[in-house]
């Protein structure tokens, strides 16, 4: 806020591009407390909520899982693990690797292994405590430089060539190489995330879930509870923001709500608690850059080579997309208008 | 009995959970949705309410956090929820501003923006940027920006017109005058109203929390899951709510919330501003109280370490006997204080400082209003002739207790202040006093880094030949205004 500079040097009432201002249309229902997200919607009778369980091992292989505390706790409804998933367990929205519950392997910290189902938040949220797992850890992968040494990529390397690099980097009189190192980011949207499921006539499904991609959702309950597509309906009216971290990542509470729902028949809720949530969502990546420019001796570029190294965490997720763009925009932005005649080369390199 | 005005219905409440969060309590027990859930720790602000107070014969409206507030602190108060700021039809002022100012996008933080808003609407006529962006730093928003919101609390503020809220004022204060009643305390959560009722109530609860303004009690509640079968409050104890300005020092009730204690903390001792403005957000510092502060013992707490440089006193109570310690005695461990089971603090005595005495205080953090220190530094100079006759420190952050370097003062005593030798002393002393920890706030390095950074810059500031060198990257009006006022 005090990076602001301190008098603006427009007026906001007024400026608009046309001319004319139009409010946003849901300010007034926002300023006054009625506009509505998931958590403030009515709740069904006999609604019962979830907390999940998860590992404080970052790597390592379960040995053994012991709920019966969990299951006697005050409140506690139904409990469940990766064995009691009727449908996929993975849910992995382009490619495989994010399971929804974990088992047998443990691939990050804070990764979800039991779901508790309870008569309040608080009670559900307490019997989470009670689970007594061991799991044997194993060496966790942490950064690009070890995921490189391990070669321990999610996704196959990608390459973008132009000219010869070797060759006129070789001839080039200068040579100049740098990295750039980003750190990763929590999406950090106002609302955390939170999913509402009410089981309908026969095995049909209403999920209403704070997610940037309902269908994708819609689509991975049905893989999970084992239905068909149009049995599942997802209504999403309004996100307390989301900002790409209810891209993929809501869709894991969304069907763990859903399959409580269906196992018990009542309405479900599911609401991350803040600090749950920052360690269990996935997050934007960090980046390991490095580059290699060449220039004549009046700076103008000859040839460069940048190596674009997305950390993307245990799983591919969205990364394949994400990596890529990096490198095209690193391409078009960056490079492009500096030197037509220049040679390229690019690779990017998706680590775990 | 707890006794309060829910937006304008009567309520009393007599039987309730002890750790019952005001959140849960308006949004599943009152379906009062509008206040949301944020992060349930005080940090973003989209539970912000506003608690009307009596002072005679107005009323005064402070925004405070609903997630780490038990309903112990409503007694005798209206509290005022984003549903119920409109008239009718017609959106409050400060609503309207914001839509006018698009000053909202998901509109999940929106809510709390608007009370904390509103709160700074009932206080002050013309308020100035820099009070505004005070007044909203609680308040976390992630889509839409600041500036539009900024724009749109000045607009309302300097464009004041008589509310629904100014015209029920004389009416609301009476009827809250009438619900008041002298027993507050439910079945679990109890509010001992003299020594005699809290020693009991301790004595007979000895597994009770005790807080005052629960801003870090109900962390426990609502971050580690932990319930309390009862609590006790200390809103009601006399003693540990008054604030004296005694002949040679102030004298503050433990349980006294920061902003009933400022202007006058910061009459005697002005240099403390920024660490008083970014000790915490408006709303925490309308709750929080010092006594918290310092029993609960935290090795980062920011006033500890100001306490400690300040030669401050605990005053301690058991209901049978008082005691009275240095501050540099109370902290023995981490988390563990000089405190035995059956006492309280029951006020802290600060000693003015002579006029001569320079005296800054560094916070180092992440977020500037709302944050734990990575480093916080305190420092009390007293200067005769040029050379040193004595230096009182404390720092917070470095060690597993809030802490003294006492090398400080007997290694620099009689050295004239301006050798840039004394300031090497002073470092070489401060480089080896601790051995912080490296955690997700800071490195060890980068604690030790800043302390010695802090040293530097304290002995810049306050050095005749150097004052010219600029210390500091932002600008804080409200600081130099204070210490002119003084």
């Amino acid at each position: 806020m005090r990076k602001l500079i301190e008098q603006p040097t427009f007026d906001s009432k007024n400026q608009a591009a046309a001319g004319k201002s139009h409010n946003h249309e849901s300010a007034e229902r926002q300023v006054s407390g009625q506009a509505r997200y998931i958590d403030d919607m009515p709740e069904a009778a006999n609604i019962h909520h979830v907390a999940v369980g998860v590992s404080h091992v970052t790597s390592g292989i379960i040995i053994s899982v012991d709920l019966s505390q969990v299951k006697t706790s005050e409140g506690v409804i139904d409990v469940i693990t990766v064995d009691d998933i009727p449908g996929h367990s993975d849910i992995g929205p382009v490619f495989p690797g994010d399971p929804l519950l974990a088992g047998p392997k443990i691939l990050y910290h804070s990764q979800p292994i039991f779901a508790v189902l309870a008569t309040s938040v608080n009670l559900a949220r307490q019997a989470t405590l009670k689970a007594n797992i061991i799991i044997s850890p194993t060496e966790a992968c942490l950064s690009v430089s070890q995921a490189k040494v391990q070669e321990n990529f999610v996704r196959p390397p990608h390459f973008m060539r132009r000219g010869d690099f070797e060759q006129s980097f070789a001839k080039s009189p200068i040579h100049i190489e740098g990295e750039l190192i980003i750190g990763g980011q929590e999406h950090m949207y106002l609302e955390g995330q939170v999913s509402m499921a009410i089981p309908e006539e026969e095995d049909r499904m209403l999920v209403y879930s704070s997610s940037q991609h309902p269908s994708e959702v819609q689509k991975l309950i049905a893989e999970v509870l084992d239905i068909k597509l149009h049995k599942v309906v997802v209504d999403m009216r309004r996100m307390g923001g989301g900002f790409g971290g209810k891209e993929t990542q809501a869709a894991q509470w969304a069907c763990i709500a859903a399959l409580f729902a269906s196992r018990n028949k009542v309405a479900v809720k599911l609401r991350l608690p803040r600090m749950m949530d920052m360690m269990a969502t996935g997050k934007r990546h960090p980046f390991e850059n490095r580059f290699k420019v060449a220039t004549d001796n009046q700076g103008l570029i000859q040839a460069t080579h940048i190596d674009i190294n997305g950390n993307c965490g245990h799983s591919p997720d969205l990364s394949d997309a994400i990596v890529d763009r990096a490198m095209f925009h690193a391409y078009v932005k960056r490079i492009r208008p500096m030197l037509r005649r220049a040679d390229r080369s690019f690779s990017r390199i998706p680590c775990i | 009995m707890i006794s309060f005005l829910l937006n304008n219905d009567i309520i009393h409440i007599s039987q309730a959970r002890a750790d019952l969060t005001l959140l849960e309590y308006l949004r599943e027990q009152k379906n009062l949705t509008g206040t949301k859930e944020g992060c349930a720790s005080g940090d973003c602000g989209a539970c912000t309410v506003v608690l009307a107070e009596v002072v005679s014969p107005n009323l005064q409206y402070k925004s405070i956090n609903s997630c780490v507030t038990f309903l112990s602190a409503l007694h005798g108060k209206q509290l005022i929820t984003v549903e119920h700021l409109q008239d009718e039809k017609v959106l409050h002022p400060v609503q309207q501003s914001l839509v006018d100012h698009h000053g909202s996008q998901c509109g999940f933080c929106t809510p709390g923006f608007i009370m904390s808003m509103f709160a700074l609407y009932q206080q002050q006529e013309q308020p100035d940027r820099e009070t505004v962006i005070q007044a909203l730093s609680g308040n976390l928003c992630r889509c839409t920006g600041y500036r539009p919101i900024i724009d749109a609390a000045l607009s309302a503020c300097q464009n004041k017109q008589i509310d629904k809220f100014e015209q029920a004022e004389i009416q609301t204060a009476k009827r809250l005058e009438e619900i008041k009643s002298q027993n507050i305390s439910t079945d679990n959560l109890l509010v001992p109203t003299s020594r005699q009722e809290l020693a009991a109530a301790k004595a007979k609860y000895p597994q009770a929390g005790i807080f005052a303004g629960s801003t870090d009690l109900a962390l426990q509640v609502t971050q580690q899951l932990k319930s309390f079968d009862k609590l006790i409050a200390l809103s009601a104890m006399p003693d540990l709510n008054q604030l004296v300005e005694q002949e040679l020092g102030l004298l503050i009730g433990a349980a006294l919330p920061f902003g009933k204690m400022e202007s006058s903390l910061l009459k005697h001792f002005p240099e403390l501003s920024e660490l008083l403005w970014r000790f915490a957000a408006t709303p925490i510092r309308n709750q929080a109280s010092l006594g918290g502060n310092v029993a609960n013992g935290s090795p980062i707490g920011d006033m500890p370490p100001a306490l400690l440089a300040l030669n401050a006193v605990i005053h301690i109570d058991n209901g049978l006997q008082k005691r009275s310690i240095a501050a540099s005695d109370f902290f023995l461990d981490y988390r563990k204080t000089a405190l035995n089971k059956s006492e309280w603090i029951e006020a802290i005595f600060i000693p003015y400082t002579d006029h001569k005495n320079l005296v800054r205080a560094y916070k180092v953090s992440k977020r500037y209003e709302d944050d734990i220190s990575a480093v916080c530094a305190v420092f009390n100079l007293q200067i005769i002739d040029g050379k040193v006759r004595n230096i009182d420190a404390g720092f917070g952050g470095v060690a597993a207790i809030p802490a003294t370097v006492l090398e400080l003062n007997t290694q620099l005593k009689g050295k004239s202040w301006s050798s840039s030798e004394t300031f090497d002393i002073g470092k070489d002393i401060l480089k080896q006093a601790f051995t912080p920890l490296d955690d997700v706030r800071a490195s060890k390095m980068y604690r030790i880094s800043m302390l010695t950074n802090l040293w530097k810059r304290f002995w810049l500031e306050t050095n005749q030949s150097t004052q010219k060198i600029a210390t500091r990257v932002v600008h804080i009006p409200l600081l130099r205004k204070e210490i002119r006022h003084a």
